[in-house]
């Protein structure tokens, strides 16, 4: 190749190697900026908390999600004293998912799978705790978002 | 300098060029990674007292945990903490951690003098957190404090 021909080759290279890593960049940006991986965490700790403190409450209770989560599922379960809570979008790639740990109470259970729901109810009975859709009379008296 | 020496210099330049800009394009691309993480972490961080505290209620409010319960209503007392269920083992039913970087909970009655911990403390506490609360000790009630280091991730 002569000395022109290579020049033009490296040129072609150096712009190809520049708009690569600025797509990079700008691609990775856009993923962290969307709110929906912020909303996702959010979601989860929240849950997470609520579901802790349902624990500590003596007696049954039930406490409604004060915010509509129909675009989301909620998966939650338990094993040997740890649980979990999952929160996703439908054709969310597993590592979009956002999941928390936490423990529990020994002998206390935490089960349920919502998808979405409007509004989310998580319940005590017992030693067991779980999620579901919440019913009309719940969603009234867990009041609208 | 003839054509062909000129023509390899150029190549030679280019190369540590190239092999310069690659090390400065990695640095830049894992610093913006890592401001983006930062930033994402300090949107949906939760504060470290909320969290204790939330632990907390459940410590002092379950009959599972170290409040007290009357056998025979079956009544639990919140805030009322039970001498006999002031164990190690109690409070490793009610929380358990899976390793250091968890949240763990040494817990003190200063009136009574016992100390009960978590299965990962090590006395590195960040704050505390203080209750007054009312100690059964299967005869009677009395006033105490109950003094709960927090350990955060270690």
């Amino acid at each position: 190749m002569n000395q022109k021909g290579s020049s033009i080759v490296m040129m072609i290279f150096e712009l190809v190697v520049v708009l690569g890593v600025s797509a990079l960049l700008v691609f990775a940006a856009k993923d962290f900026a969307q709110s929906e991986r912020v909303h996702k965490t959010i979601i989860a700790q929240d849950i997470e908390m609520m579901l802790s403190i349902l624990s500590g409450v003596s007696g049954d209770a039930v406490v409604a999600y004060p915010q509509n989560l129909s675009a989301y599922t909620i998966a939650v379960s338990s094993e040997a004293s740890r649980g979990q809570v999952i929160v996703f979008k439908e054709g969310d790639a597993e590592a979009q998912r956002n999941t928390q740990e936490f423990s529990l109470p020994s002998d206390y259970t935490l089960d349920g799978f919502v998808e979405n729901a409007e509004q989310l109810c998580l319940a005590k009975n017992g030693k067991s705790l779980f999620v579901r859709a919440c019913t009309a009379d719940e969603s009234l008296e867990g009041g609208s978002p | 300098m003839n054509k062909k020496g000129e023509s390899a210099f150029d190549v030679a330049r280019k190369n540590i060029y190239w092999m310069i800009a690659g090390v400065v394009i990695t640095m830049i691309a894992l610093a913006v990674g890592g401001i983006m993480a930062g930033y994402l972490n300090s949107l949906t961080s939760v504060p470290p007292k909320l969290q204790a505290e939330v632990l907390a209620y459940r410590f002092l409010h379950s009959a599972d945990c170290l409040a007290y319960q009357d056998v025979e209503t079956g009544r639990v007392y919140s805030n009322v903490v039970d001498l006999r269920k002031f164990t190690d083992e109690q409070l490793a039913s009610c929380h358990t951690t899976a390793n250091r970087k968890e949240m763990n909970f040494g817990l003190t009655l200063e009136r009574a003098a016992k100390t009960i911990i978590t299965n990962n403390y090590f006395k590195t506490d960040h704050f505390n957190v203080t209750r007054i609360v009312l100690v059964w000790d299967g005869t009677q009630f009395t006033k105490d404090t109950l003094e709960m280091g927090v350990q955060e991730k270690i």
